[in-house]
């Protein structure tokens, strides 16, 4: 089955005031929306899928509300009529899709999405269909669960691949919606249908067996089995009802702690804030007692000049007096020599003889010596005096008190500075935090925490229940094998129909193991035909899968390669998203939003090329910085069909401009 | 160019492995059958639509049986 937008027309959606429309190509595949970030390129993604499926996402893949995506200049003009209505065609068929919303009469101004009603119209060739056939009939066309791979945001392709690496819950959802393109539901459903009827024939087999004296025992096993069987279901349905609801329950929490988790980020850098003026009040008293303490001892510092000059002074007068007490000596034992020599004339340091002729020369000397020594004047008084004020000055030592008093006086000031610093970022934060219960943050975050270990005892407790009743179908096998031996037609016919629902259950889930397998060799070779085709590197050999259909690049050596670049990601997601398309068993229309934005100008070129190939409709939402017109779409402007451009004449408001075809420009 | 895997044809291929007391039609109508719903979220017509199939095949085998002296 082949889809084709024809036309899309906004009113009051997102950033397009008024009506804005577009008219899809349906000459050539591609189409070109150009426009900056932040102009409206997404909108128009989330027009499509509002449209379709009744809600538009952010850039956190979350579903945005209504007074979100009301333009709020029409809200403030009283305006508050928002519709989307897109034409396309399937297989030959019309279909007119519109879904509006406008205030219920008893909510003006509409303040909250309740206050809106949602209508929602499909006209089928013209004719209008039931309100609950719409949603099944768009469901048919293009179920929300494939759409991931047919309207998306391409900064965001990458996270698919990644988490198709993974194992998570998420991974998952994906893996079901690839099957689900490539048409695995089919026989899954096929298979619950079979075991409905199975139970069916088998119970009226075990009826007829009651009736019947030989069959009477295993008619009763057969009702044992069943009954254990339906308890076991019971428990089951029990278990999964349990398990959707604490589903539910995480991601609604999961949403909220979302929605707050830039308040959670601010509560713990509040924490590591406070933490940091606990620590620098403490080293502030630290400091501030230092500085008490040193002051005690400070008149030391403050009275050393004083002393060193007074020190000086005494030191002076002190040398000064052991200087001549030391002359004094010389003098006296320099006299005694001489008084020795002129009365014996012999000299007493050498003991020789002295001539009396040299008595005159040594008289002489003795009266300068004693004239010398009268001179000399030594206070004995003051040398003790001086020499102990020397030791008590000396005793009055530095205390380096003033040098730490200022450098803690320094870092005192900083940590002043620092704190107001501090204070007043605690004070923003708290500002934020005001209008939010911090308490019932950390309470949302400590119950996510319990639910989804909640949700891993059920889901190990589902699968254990599962593997019970799979032993006790088993049984009832064994056990329908024996009441078959049963005689008469209509045991026989009842026997066959139960076979024949046996051998069918046991066929499809054969077919079932082997189509995914088949599917992920085929999702696997086209992928990897599709990355040669688009990388610039020629050394890689090609992508190997994974059993969540995650792909992996394969180097020359035959090795996984661990690093890639984000460009690699985005060509490798690009390519599954082509395998995808190649196998899916029903085609539609891609809307790409953004896809080039990581690519250098080589792979840019190689998925330029490329993309008019993946689908018979492509549409690309593209910014300046991706897609320059003149230089990037000349080597595929006979593939392009139409071109428009975003004009954002103010932040409220964007405007669609057709640019008209590339070569006509 | 390469096929891309069809469930249809890995079933009848899958039946010639020893489930070919399976009718290859019923095979090809309850396939059908489902791969028609399979994007209803409710697809309340497909079980009702496999019994009637699998009536229909009962019948025909009984009436052959009858014709052979070997009915049900």
């Amino acid at each position: 089955m082949g889809m084709r937008f024809k036309e899309l027309e906004m009113h009051n959606f997102g950033p397009y005031l008024g009506t804005q429309s577009l008219s899809f190509g349906i000459k050539r595949p591609l189409m070109l929306v150009h426009g900056p970030n932040m102009t409206g390129k997404t909108s128009l993604l989330n027009a499509i899928r509002w449209a379709l499926y009744g809600h538009a996402l952010n850039r956190f893949g979350k579903p945005m509300t209504l007074m979100h995506l009301i333009n709020s200049e029409a809200y403030e003009s009283r305006d508050w009529i928002m519709s989307v209505e897109v034409s396309f065609e399937v297989d030959g068929i019309q279909y007119n899709l519109e879904r509006r919303i406008q205030p219920k009469d008893s909510s003006i101004p509409p303040r909250v999405d309740n206050d809106f009603e949602v209508k929602l119209f499909l006209r089928r060739d013209g004719r209008h269909l039931d309100a609950g056939e719409v949603q099944t009939e768009i469901n048919r066309i293009l179920p929300e669960q494939t759409s991931r791979f047919f309207l998306f945001d391409g900064e965001l392709l990458n996270e698919y691949e990644t988490l198709l690496a993974t194992a998570d819950k998420q991974a998952t959802l994906i893996k079901e919606s690839i099957e689900h393109i490539l048409g695995v539901p089919a026989l899954m459903n096929a298979i619950a249908d079979l075991m409905t009827h199975l139970r069916d024939a088998a119970r009226r087999q075990q009826n007829l067996a009651k009736q019947d004296h030989k069959a009477q025992i295993y008619a009763a096993e057969a009702a044992r089995i069943e009954s254990e069987i339906a308890t076991q279901e019971k428990d089951l349905a029990e278990l999964r009802v349990h398990h959707e609801g604490l589903e539910r329950r995480q991601n609604d929490l999961d949403d909220t702690l979302q929605a707050v988790a830039g308040i959670e980020a601010d509560v713990i850098r509040l924490q590591d804030l406070e933490n940091q003026v606990r620590g620098l009040r403490d080293e502030q008293q630290r400091l501030r007692q230092e500085n008490r303490d040193k002051l005690t001892d400070a008149w030391r510092d403050i009275i050393q000049p004083k002393i060193q000059r007074h020190l000086a002074i005494l030191e002076e007068e002190s040398n000064k007096q052991i200087n001549t007490l030391q002359r004094v000596g010389q003098l006296q034992t320099e006299l005694r020599n001489i008084e020795h020599l002129l009365t014996l004339g012999v000299c007493p340091v050498c003991g020789q003889r002295q001539t009396e002729s040299s008595f005159p020369g040594y008289q002489t000397r003795k009266n300068e010596l004693e004239d010398e020594f009268a001179g000399l004047e030594f206070d004995q008084q003051r040398l003790t005096q001086a020499s102990e004020s020397i030791r008590k000055l000396r005793e009055v030592k530095p205390s380096y008190a003033i040098e730490t008093v200022t450098n803690n006086e320094k870092r005192l000031l900083r940590i002043g500075v620092d704190l107001a610093d501090l204070e007043w970022k605690i004070d923003e934060i708290n500002d934020r935090l005001k209008s939010h219960d911090r308490s019932e943050i950390a309470r949302n975050r400590r119950t996510y925490i319990e639910v989804t270990k909640e949700l891993g005892i059920l889901e190990k407790a589902i699968t254990e229940k599962k593997r019970v009743i799979d032993g006790l179908q088993d049984q009832a096998s064994r056990n329908r094998a024996n009441i078959s031996a049963v005689s008469g037609p209509e045991m026989q016919r009842l026997n066959r129909e139960v076979q024949l629902c046996e051998d069918l259950t046991s066929l499809f889930a054969r077919a079932i193991v082997r189509l995914r397998d088949d599917l992920r060799k085929s999702v696997e070779q086209d992928a990897t035909d599709i990355f040669l085709r688009l990388t610039t590197d020629k050394s890689y050999k090609g992508l190997r899968i994974n059993e969540h259909y995650g792909l992996t690049i394969i180097g020359a050596d035959d090795r996984e390669v661990e690093v890639r670049s984000a460009g690699a990601e985005q060509v490798v997601a690009l390519s599954l998203i082509g395998a995808l398309n190649r196998n899916a068993i029903r085609q539609g229309p891609i809307i790409m939003d953004t896809p080039f934005g990581r690519l250098d100008p080589k792979h840019r070129e190689n998925i330029l090329k490329f993309i008019p190939t993946m689908a018979e409709q492509v549409t690309l939402l593209v910014h300046g910085g991706e897609i320059d017109r003149s230089r990037d779409l000349e080597g595929i402007k006979d593939q392009i069909d139409k071109e428009y451009e975003i004009n954002h004449p103010s932040s409220r408001r964007s405007e669609l401009v057709t640019v008209g075809a590339l070569d006509t420009v | 160019m390469r096929e891309t895997p069809n469930a249809l044809k890995i079933l009848l291929e899958e039946r010639e492995r020893g489930l070919q007391s399976i009718p290859a039609e019923l095979v090809k109508t309850i396939y059908q059958i489902e791969v028609r719903v399979q994007f209803d979220e409710m697809r309340p017509e497909a079980p009702q639509k496999i019994r009637q199939a699998l009536k229909i095949v009962l019948d025909k085998e009984a009436l052959e049986g009858a014709s052979n002296g070997n009915a049900f």
